[in-house]
């Protein structure tokens, strides 16, 4: 068992089976560097990961554990969704598990959570973690006005209203949800 | 600016405590897209037993105040925490603004590509990243990739042109049908301004002549700079494009291959060649019309003997780098043999021409002599060549003997004989025995009842090239009628899966597995075909006619 422990104050701390925070590469590669030390006595702090944020990131890997490791397969043919040869690896195919899209702090309200969540599985390297979190946030604002992606992502409209007429002008042909 | 800054600082090193280092080694990577715990936290990282924790409020707030300090007003972040007196709910606060660019473009990357291109619109730091998505499209199909990236349907030259603005700067290859004169020219118009890491056109259209000529002069300077140009234009009547091809002739210069497919032929040969030195594949279809008598006879220029000799007298005096050379004009004239002889051993002996794709007839089952009794004697003289293949001719009386005293024989890697007269078994028989270094080999007999197989051409006959060349990895055989799929497989089998055959594998042989694809007319039932399968042997059916047999060299289950 690994001890994990958030930023908070005071930390909060998490034991975790080895197995499962291995699915963490970063904590893994520590750990491997590590050999020889009893990594099961010395927390290991995580200064970018609050509590909320850090049990999340344990109930996800520790419903994950025994998943098989991502194999690198050979792109699938996918005839609605965009064209192989033009955009190789361009768009990762990524299906959301049932279980994972429970989990996912989807209420408008937990924007932060799920924003805090992918930074931590970014940071800690989890990349099935991270993709369905990029996958659920690319869902969520495909097929919606720049207004509501602005206001849902929080992103500020810098352009001057010229040129955003001209740009919505260069754009039109894309229009059309 | 305020955002490269930030990015900047959040690459700044942190300082680490003297008691994380070892940590610190493996754990200083995780740092690199973080905003580091800035100075005030130098105490201590947060552990089970040591002091505080560094304030998540100085830690979260860095970014802010740092652009705070810098440019306020351009600040991409909406209600970022800006201060350390900022409420315990405003601490927490993280929005997507605040994941590092790489995690933002991830998300970008799920989106679909039309909606890339609509959501530039949300700021302008979207717009730097949705714009490097674009980077991967190297080749594109134009209508179909279009329609494909976007979904959209039916699409116009706007929706093109929206697509060419995005990656345009990235395309390397681009295939191009147009419909319309307009689409052509509006089109062509975006590839010549914004494709400038194009270097392979494709074009096809069957827009009339005088638009056709229009484009290709009006654009054929702006594309000057392309290595690869296909034409493939199907309009059947009409001035054709000669002025057009003269303007690609005069400023095509640095072409490298040029494939032309049309139906109509340029009054003057010269036309008929871009003028560049690096030619490599040279490549020009000349076709009859499907339905010729339908069409004005007197406006029609066949191919006259006249002007396939001046042609390949043009052919021998230019492209001295040319390695491969598809010939196919259609004609109704008897070519003057001799003279064609004279300029295809130039061209074969001057060049390193390592391909050979001729045809140079037009099907009449009347005439007596075929093209390339004597004009084929050639072959001998082409001292590189490695792939031939032969459309409607008869081969020389010497061919067999030639193969052998030239040494085509055995540097011939693949052999193709379509619709090829007077063949028999003991000739096929004599030509594979000439020929043991064959990887590929194709017998196609004509599909409309023309034409027929021989009879004596059977199973033996494919017996004999199983023999005969141990290097196959491809087999073609169209219309041979006589030669029984049935007794076919088993001896393919025996010769290509033996232990003598196996022994070369190793060394020699280019693919373990060996193909043959057998199209015919008769009704054959796949079953009759599978009962026939051994160990290392699969047969499937690919169309009605098209049978496909797979063969390993070496056995799974030995």
């Amino acid at each position: 068992m690994i001890q994990l422990c958030s930023n908070d104050d005071p930390p909060v701390s998490f034991t975790v089976p080895r197995k499962a925070v291995e699915l963490s590469k970063t904590i893994k590669t520590m750990l491997e560097d590590l050999e020889g030390f009893d990594m099961e006595q010395t927390p290991i702090p995580l200064p970018n990961v609050d509590a909320p944020t850090l049990e999340l990131i344990v109930k996800w890997v520790e419903q994950h554990q025994d998943d098989p490791p991502p194999v690198e397969k050979p792109r699938v043919e996918d005839d609605d969704s965009d064209d192989s040869d033009a955009d190789d690896d361009q768009e990762p195919e990524v299906v959301i598990p049932e279980w994972d899209k429970k989990f996912l702090p989807t209420d408008d309200e937990q924007k932060n959570q799920l924003f805090k969540l992918l930074n931590a599985a970014n940071y800690l390297e989890i990349k099935p973690l991270l993709d369905i979190g990029c996958k659920y946030v690319a869902d969520k604002i495909s097929g919606q006005t720049v207004e509501w992606v602005r206001d849902y992502l929080n992103m500020e409209n810098d352009y001057t209203p010229e040129e955003e007429a001209k740009l919505k002008e260069e754009i039109a042909w894309a229009e059309g949800l | 600016m305020p955002r490269r800054l930030l990015r900047r600082a959040k690459k700044l090193p942190m300082r680490r405590s003297d008691r994380l280092i070892l940590l610190s080694l493996s754990l200083f990577r995780f740092f690199r897209f973080f905003p580091a715990a800035d100075a005030t936290s130098k105490n201590t990282l947060p552990s089970t037993s040591t002091s505080g924790p560094p304030s998540k409020v100085n830690r979260l707030a860095a970014p802010a105040v740092l652009a705070d300090a810098s440019v306020n007003k351009e600040l991409h972040v909406r209600q970022a925490p800006c201060s350390s007196s900022s409420s315990p709910a405003a601490s927490d606060y993280f929005s997507f603004g605040l994941l590092p660019p790489h995690i933002q473009k991830r998300i970008f990357q799920f989106l679909p590509l039309r909606c890339r291109v609509r959501l530039e619109r949300v700021c302008r730091w979207w717009r730097r990243l949705l714009g490097d998505c674009w980077e991967h499209v190297t080749t594109a199909d134009i209508p179909a990739t279009v329609t494909d990236c976007f979904n959209i349907r039916p699409i116009d030259d706007n929706h093109v042109c929206g697509f060419l603005r995005k990656c345009g700067r990235h395309l390397r290859k681009i295939d191009f049908f147009f419909p319309h004169f307009h689409i052509g020219e509006h089109v062509l118009f975006s590839i010549s301004q914004r494709c400038c890491q194009l270097r392979e056109l494709r074009l096809m259209t069957d827009v009339n002549g005088v638009s056709m000529t229009y484009l290709l002069k009006a654009y054929s300077h702006q594309l000057s700079k392309l290595e690869s140009l296909s034409i493939s234009y199907q309009a059947e009547d009409g001035p054709g494009i000669h002025n057009g091809l003269r303007a690609i002739a005069r400023t095509m210069t640095s072409l490298v291959t040029f494939r032309l497919d049309c139906y109509n032929m340029p009054p003057s040969v010269g036309a008929l060649f871009p003028n560049s030195q690096h030619m490599r594949l040279y490549s020009l279809l000349l076709r009859q019309p499907p339905a010729p008598s339908r069409i004005d006879q007197n406006r029609w220029k066949w191919v006259t003997a006249e002007y396939v000799d001046h042609f390949l007298a043009y052919l021998a005096d230019i492209y001295p780098q040319l390695e491969e050379l598809d010939l196919s004009l259609d004609t109704n004239y008897q070519v003057n043999e001799t003279q064609v002889l004279k300029h295809l051993r130039r061209i074969g002996s001057e060049r390193p021409l390592k391909r050979l794709n001729l045809r140079l007839s037009c099907l009449f089952e009347d005439y007596d002599v075929w093209f390339g009794a004597t004009a084929l004697q050639a072959l001998a003289d082409w001292r590189h060549l490695t792939d031939l293949s032969l459309w409607t001719c008869q081969l020389p009386d010497n061919f067999i003997d030639s193969l052998a005293t030239s040494g085509l024989g055995v540097r011939l890697t693949k052999l193709r004989l379509s619709i090829v007269r007077s063949l028999s078994h003991d000739y096929l028989c004599a030509l594979f025995a000439r020929c043991p270094r064959l990887e590929a080999f194709s017998l196609i007999y004509s599909v409309d009842d023309h034409f027929h197989s021989p009879r004596s051409i059977t199973a033996d006959t494919i017996e004999a090239l199983w023999m005969h060349c141990p290097r196959l990895v491809e087999v073609e055989l169209m219309d041979c009628d006589h030669v029984d799929l049935t007794i076919v497989i088993p001896s393919m089998h025996r010769y290509m899966h033996s232990k003598r055959s196996e022994a070369i594998v190793d060394r020699t042989v280019p693919s373990p597995v060996l193909e043959l694809s057998y199209k015919t007319r008769l009704n054959i039932r796949l079953r009759s075909l599978t009962r026939l399968n051994q160990c290392c042997m699969r047969t499937t059916r690919r169309r009605d006619d098209l049978f496909f047999v797979t063969l390993r060299r070496q056995c799974d289950r030995p």
